[in-house]
């Protein structure tokens, strides 16, 4: 190990599964292209612009779901319509005399960046995001990742037969799409209970992420995986709304997007029946710090996010600790939430490089050259209040709970007592009947359940899936499975599209 | 013979309208009600939830086979606590009786000592403190408190700073604050022994306190007639040890349990930003009241088929499982304090034969109310006025939760009728 001190950034990408093809546009297509946009294309300007040929100094977990969402075949024209409609909304907005100077110029500006992604998308990505990202990992520059397969809460799901599934479903696919076996695995929520570490062990990994429990960054868990912690006071100088960088007055405002300002017209799919608007990402304010916004200034706010990276460095500088500095944030935080962190971290990166005293690199390059490390296993935590599960697991959540565990004890159920001479059409009921399941234990549903802002979407998913799943269950039990309509399943929810029977029974 | 191929590989893709019209007709078919079994899972450190479904049979046959009478035996759920991942509950150190009420029903339940491991059996427990497993979870680990206690985060403005268990006992400062504990109950007067020991006090003695709650109707068991108006046909069980809960202002919709407050400028949002939301679920605490409490009333239902729930003549969104849930803040202190007070007792107060009624399964509504009170002592010379059972964190906070039994808590307009 050099002297330099070790610090380890990690970028957590993750939505929940959403492509919807059997309607025009939805809101969980919205938050799929948005974010694409706002983060993940930038992010990856900026790690393609990284040197190739080094270690990579960053790692990048993308979600089993993520990825599927970028692999459906839909995808990359659905994308490409969302682009064009926004571009023509902006372009519309950059030509109209009525509104403000500052307005129009941020319109023509999107109208631009917008135009680039397109045609990016098409020609340098080749409408393949998972394959750029993977090209980034060929050549050294990123390290890549995954999740459990639809990012389910592992604590809730400890007795569960689907648990394994979750854990080893989502990297298989992840490998097969991407040809990386990965070294490191990011706990959903960064949730870990006692034990998780025995089915982590199954998947080959080397290390996982947890919250920082007041103890060494480090702990080598007795099957010999590791766990590291992340530093609080300095991820916190990132996304701490009051104290941390994307507060900055000079940054855009998240909050406000204009396309609920435009009238019926002009919005078109973007407003719904209901007179809400779908997110489009038309946003010309600033934070300002007062509620009569500003007109962001996209020199100024680059400017800002050269001066936190800065300030940044050199806390690492002073706060980074041996044996290692792991600073795991959600990838969306960059771009969608706070729109100048792709900034940010470009600058963070540079800055980096050339600072003496600091190394930054993957976990899996700084722990193969650890010193001794501290036997035993992390306390069982989440990132999120308290450390404790309560955000997931609460008076407006525990219903949930109940009703994933009988599902799951019915798959295990259906998975010993199957038929001699079962068909290929029962072991795709059971493989959709399994994907259904997953889907229902998405961590994000509980999570946006408490967070109060899309609870009825999300009970909607959990009832969604669950209705499918034990329509499924009862046409196996019946012995008389609905081709069509369970055909149809199969495009509606096509995660996992290589899952059999076969390799379920093997969990 | 297993399947050769994962799935549908034809390549013919369905058209949009057939798709809609798949997941139409699927997706909002009923999803079952949980079937008998008891499930635990982990919250924080020492405290856990449970949910159990049991059977009125299983009841009876557990009395009948134990030779119980439903009068002296209680339903209690045991937690085992493991120093290890135990399946064996012999192998326990230790175990917790909760009484719980309820034959389908969910409940949270904090430990003494914050076991790694615990393991729960929900049985029948006897006056001669014998107990009969009815039903077993399997085990969970839970999480732990961190070695250091972490930095309060995105604490609101309006908490403004607090220091608990200051170094110098200011009695001045105690004395200033006393009137924001106007409508102190008449149980916390209650106690002069101890109290009157506090000269500071005294002032405050010379107020007097008006009738707690005005019982307007009660909720809580079962209800088995379509139609059925409760405020009307359950009566407030006003004879009860504790006084009835009110809901004196029942809003149209359920309220949002959370108290979570974010920033303004920091809304709740879609995915893609667990770290930054979860993390920053801010406490908002009084720290002007001596004891501070705030509770929630958790109304828990599950109604059959073929019939709705009406509140206030808003009809309620059924959850999947046919359930629904109805949570009512209760921030007077005079209302809460009855429930916390008497925790200590609750073990003897539920009964088979008082905790819930044992019928048959042909209910058209259950429904089980439980309260979850949290707060925060700042000042010491209160301590001594806490429940036993009370835990109290390092920085004065505590959480507990109890089970309800019929008619311990009101919730007017409440309307069940079968559907046209």
């Amino acid at each position: 190990m050099n002297s330099a001190r070790n610090v380890s950034l990690l970028l957590h990408a993750h939505l929940p599964y959403g492509l919807r093809t059997e309607v025009p546009f939805s809101l969980e297509e919205a938050w799929l292209h948005e974010a694409t946009i706002d983060c993940y294309v930038p992010l990856l300007y900026v790690f393609g612009s990284l040197p190739a040929g080094k270690l990579p100094p960053i790692a990048v977990s993308l979600s089993p779901t993520l990825i599927e969402m970028w692999e459906h075949p839909a995808f990359p024209e659905r994308f490409e319509a969302h682009l064009r409609r926004g571009i023509n909304l902006f372009e519309n907005e950059a030509a109209d005399p009525t509104l403000p100077a500052p307005r129009r110029a941020l319109a023509s500006n999107y109208a631009q960046s917008w135009e680039s992604i397109l045609k990016d998308f098409r020609s340098k990505f080749q409408g393949k995001l998972l394959g750029a990202w993977t090209q980034l990992a060929q050549l050294g520059k990123v390290e890549l990742l995954t999740t459990a397969t639809t990012h389910a809460f592992l604590p809730a799901h400890q007795n569960a037969t689907s648990r394994k599934l979750q854990i080893e479903l989502g990297v298989e696919r992840f490998t097969r799409l991407t040809g990386i076996e990965p070294k490191g695995f990011w706990l959903p929520e960064c949730a870990y209970y006692l034990g998780l570490e025995r089915d982590l062990e199954t998947i080959g990994i080397e290390w996982f992420s947890v919250e920082n429990m007041g103890e060494s960054s480090l702990t080598r868990c007795p099957n010999k995986l590791l766990a590291i912690s992340r530093h609080s006071y300095l991820s916190r100088k990132v996304w701490d709304a009051r104290s941390g960088y994307p507060g900055n007055v000079d940054y855009r405002e998240f909050h406000r997007d204009a396309i609920k300002e435009l009238s019926h017209e002009k919005a078109g799919l973007f407003r719904l029946e209901n007179g809400d608007s779908l997110p489009l990402g038309m946003k010309y304010w600033r934070v300002s710090g007062q509620e009569d916004k500003d007109w962001y200034d996209p020199a100024q706010a680059v400017e800002q996010a050269r001066q936190d990276a800065h300030d940044f460095i050199r806390e690492l500088e002073e706060e980074a600790t041996d044996p290692i500095t792991f600073l795991p944030f959600d990838a969306e935080l960059f771009g969608h939430w706070w729109f100048e962190g792709p900034v940010w971290i470009k600058e963070i990166l540079h800055l980096a490089s050339s600072a003496q005293s600091l190394h930054l690199g993957t976990p899996t390059e700084i722990l193969a050259d650890a010193p001794e490390i501290h036997v035993g296993r992390p306390k069982p935590s989440t990132w999120g209040h308290q450390s404790d599960y309560s955000f997931w697991v609460n008076h407006e959540t525990d219903w949930i709970y109940p009703l994933l565990q009988q599902a799951d004890r019915q798959l295990a159920e259906l998975l010993n007592n199957q038929p001699k001479q079962e068909s290929t059409l029962y072991g795709r009921a059971i493989g959709q009947l399994t994907r259904e399941l997953l889907l229902a234990q998405a961590s994000d549903w509980p999570f946006m359940i408490r967070a109060g802002a899309t609870a009825n979407y999300a009970r909607e998913r959990i009832q969604r899936h669950l209705a499918r799943f034990h329509y499924l269950a009862e046409q196996i039990a019946q012995g008389n499975i609905d081709q069509e309509a369970l055909a149809g399943l199969e495009e509606l929810d096509p995660i996992l599209p290589d899952l059999t029977i076969e390799r379920l029974i093997h969990s | 013979m297993h399947s050769p191929q994962p799935r549908s590989s034809s390549g013919n893709k369905s058209s949009p309208e057939s798709l809609r019209r798949i997941a139409e007709a699927i997706d909002l078919k009923d999803v079952p009600e949980t079937a008998p079994g008891l499930t635990l899972v982990p919250v924080a450190p020492g405290r856990f939830h449970a949910n159990w479904h049991l059977e009125t049979a299983i009841i009876k046959e557990g009395c009948r086979i134990f030779g119980l009478q439903p009068e002296e035996t209680r339903l209690v759920l045991r937690a085992y606590e493991f120093s290890e991942d135990e399946r064996i509950y012999q192998a326990a150190q230790s175990w917790e009786d909760f009484p719980i009420t309820g034959l389908v029903n969910r409940g949270y339940f904090n430990l003494e000592a914050e076991s790694p491991f615990i393991g729960g059996a929900l049985g029948l427990l006897n006056s001669h403190g014998h107990f009969r497993p009815l039903l077993r979870a399997e085990s969970i680990s839970l999480p732990v408190a961190p070695s250091i206690a972490k930095e309060p985060i995105a604490i609101d403005d309006e908490a403004g700073e607090h220091q608990f268990f200051p170094e110098v006992f200011d009695e001045n400062s105690i004395l200033a604050r006393l009137p924001v504990l106007e409508g102190l109950p008449e149980e916390l007067l209650s106690l002069p022994v101890t109290l009157s020991a506090s000269p500071e006090l005294k002032p405050y003695f010379e107020e007097v306190l008006d009738e707690p709650t005005i019982h307007l109707a009660a909720v809580s068991g079962k209800i088995s007639d379509p139609q059925y108006y409760v405020s009307q046909i359950l009566p407030a069980q006003a004879a009860s040890q504790i006084p009835p809960a009110s809901i004196s202002s029942a809003p149209d919709k359920p309220e949002q349990l959370s108290d979570q407050k974010q920033p303004s400028s920091h809304k709740p949002s879609p995915p893609g930003s667990s770290e930054r939301l979860a993390s920053q679920s801010s406490e908002v605490w009084n720290n002007m009241a001596p004891i501070y409490l705030r509770a929630e009333l958790v109304f828990n239902g599950i109604v059959a088929p073929g019939f709705k729930v009406r509140l206030n003549g808003v009809q309620l969104g059924l959850l999947p499982g046919r359930q629904f849930k109805i949570v009512r803040k209760i921030n007077q202190f005079v209302d809460i304090w009855p429930f916390f007070s008497t925790i200590d007792d609750q073990l003897e107060q539920i009964s088979l034969s008082s905790g819930f009624k044992i019928k048959n399964n042909e209910e058209q509504v259950i429904i089980n109310v439980s309260i979850c009170i949290e707060g925060r002592i700042n000042d010491r010379s209160y301590l001594k006025h806490m429940p036993k059972s009370v835990k109290i964190d390092s920085e004065g906070r505590f959480t507990l939760d109890r089970q309800l039994s019929d008619g311990d808590a009101l919730l007017p307009g409440l309307l069940v009728e079968a559907d046209a």
